[in-house]
């Protein structure tokens, strides 16, 4: 295997970040499609309680966010940050967001279930994103009862995510399989071992960037930890797949280096610059890095610009609301000085 | 409805935008929409209507027309058609009412009725210290069989305890 496409692995590689959630529920409110306003509130006071009063190392990492009061541009870059959903960002009702200030660690507070508990990390740390929420977990439940049978597990207002609650996810960068158009394959095989595959913002959202996320479908009748192994077997299938794809795309050097460049020379000096078309030029941008191509581009500066180009990152970035077409001249001109265009 | 932006295709998806915090709300059809990757899009094919299908399915298949009066929830309302059609519980005491009619469902989505995980700690306490008991037990009567009577007390006045410490586990639920 070629040194280049081997160093493509690791922190910033093909897993770009892994993420788990745990999905719990008080046993003494109804599920929040049905809480009053009042329930709400109880259940926002007892959760933020139960962190903020455990005397635990964790209460002083994480800190209470009234979400409800939030302003949507900034619930929209949490969005983009990935630290809520697109659904808990959207909604009218009563929430909360308990946060850590790495921002590795996030509760939604009311939005599908009662309680979402949240990690996310760089590269491929599935285990330690599970440590992360199971110790959150067990700091709740020593003062909240969570709805729990001992047939069903943890009880959900979707039956799909009965049992664990558990949602292990993994954003993954796959521009060679998608250009040589083997992703299909890919999709249907893991298909097969109950993993689903979504867009970059979760269910229902749209493929960008050649970015895809992988999740677990079953959270019933599998324990957590295999959840985990199977999902990180399967994580190492798809980097081996996505690195073998990129050998043969080495194959044609030229036509491969023709095709990165120009995308790093007008990603680098446009004028106007639509978030699809950003999100493409990342992504060959990210892989001429990845294959040693493109040089002197320091990855963490793209890792930045995956997050700081989205719109509504952008419109904070710049602490003004914009439209559609600003957005395009203003993600070009915040690149170019990035990136030292012209 | 027809597509905001071609007026052509039928729209089937939802885009909500806030410019200057004024939320619109538009309708296009799916070409239209995937080239508007600025806004946040709301597809109508979200787990709930795919729950809904599967429900659906399993129900024509399974069970034929039921005369009787859908199950429902006396602790929040909910019926079992209305679980059927939006695919969410009102509240854990759902899982109880709709009792057996679920099972069909979680084989479906999770090959499984089971769950084979986490058990949350003070419940973990409880099932630990059961078997514990139970172990304590047999070995008082071991002892009695032996005739060792001092290391019978020993088990016996252990076996209290634990029980004792039980019954306030069991309390505090």
């Amino acid at each position: 295997m070629e040194d280049s496409v081997k160093k493509s692995r690791g922190e910033s590689g093909i897993v770009v970040s892994s993420r788990v959630r745990l999905a719990r529920n008080c046993v003494d409110y109804p599920f929040p499609p049905k809480l009053s306003i009042d329930e709400a509130i109880k259940v926002v006071d007892t959760f933020k309680s139960a962190v903020i009063n455990s005397k635990n190392t964790l209460s002083e990492k994480l800190f209470f966010v009234d979400s409800t009061k939030m302003l949507p541009l900034e619930k929209a870059c949490l969005v983009e940050k990935h630290l809520v959903s697109r659904d808990f960002a959207f909604k009218r009702e009563i929430t909360g967001l308990l946060m850590s200030e790495d921002e590795t660690v996030s509760l939604m507070i009311n939005e599908e279930d009662h309680l979402r508990i949240q990690s996310i990390l760089g590269g491929l740390q599935i285990s330690k994103c599970w440590e992360n929420c199971n110790l959150v977990d067990n700091i709740i439940e020593e003062n909240v009862e969570y709805a729990y049978s001992d047939e069903l597990g943890y009880l959900t207002s979707c039956p799909t995510n009965i049992g664990t609650g558990m949602r292990v996810s993994i954003m993954v960068h796959l521009p060679a399989l998608t250009i040589l158009g083997y992703l299909r394959n890919v999709i249907d095989t893991v298909n097969k071992l109950g993993i689903t595959i979504r867009g970059l913002y979760g269910e229902g959202s749209d493929f960008m960037g050649n970015l895809y996320q992988f999740s677990n479908q079953i959270s019933l009748g599998q324990p957590e930890d295999e959840i985990i192994t199977k999902t990180e077997v399967i994580a190492q299938r798809i980097i081996e797949q996505e690195e073998l794809a990129r050998e043969k795309l080495m194959d044609e050097r030229l036509q491969l280096e023709d095709r990165l460049f120009r995308s790093y020379g007008v990603f680098s000096n446009a004028r106007i610059l639509s978030s699809n078309e950003c999100m493409n030029m990342l992504s060959d941008v990210r892989l001429g890095i990845e294959l040693g191509i493109i040089k002197n581009i320091n990855m963490e500066v793209i890792n930045e610009l995956m997050v700081v180009t989205q719109p509504a990152n952008l419109q904070k970035h710049y602490q003004n609301i914009l439209t559609p077409v600003e957005r395009d001249i203003k993600r070009a001109e915040l690149i170019r000085e990035k990136l030292g265009g012209i | 409805m027809l597509c905001q932006q071609c007026n052509q295709k039928p729209a089937n998806v939802q885009i909500t935008q806030t410019i200057n915090n004024q939320k619109s709300v538009i309708y296009l059809c799916e070409g239209c929409a995937s080239t508007r990757q600025d806004s946040l899009v709301d597809y109508p094919f979200n787990m709930g209507n795919l729950l809904t299908s599967i429900m659906e399915n399993i129900y024509a298949i399974s069970q034929k027309p039921v005369k009787e009066s859908s199950p429902y929830c006396n602790n929040c309302g909910m019926t079992f058609e209305e679980f059927t059609n939006n695919g969410k519980f009102g509240c854990a005491n759902c899982y109880n009412a709709f009792g057996s009619r679920l099972v069909p469902i979680f084989r479906r989505l999770h090959g499984s009725n089971t769950h084979n995980g986490k058990v949350p700690a003070k419940k973990n306490i409880v099932k630990m210290a059961e078997k514990e008991l139970l172990s304590l037990k047999e070995m008082l009567e071991e002892s009695i069989k032996n005739e060792e009577f001092e290391k019978a007390a020993v088990i016996r006045d252990k076996i209290k305890i634990l029980e004792k410490k039980n019954q306030k586990i069991g309390g505090d639920k």
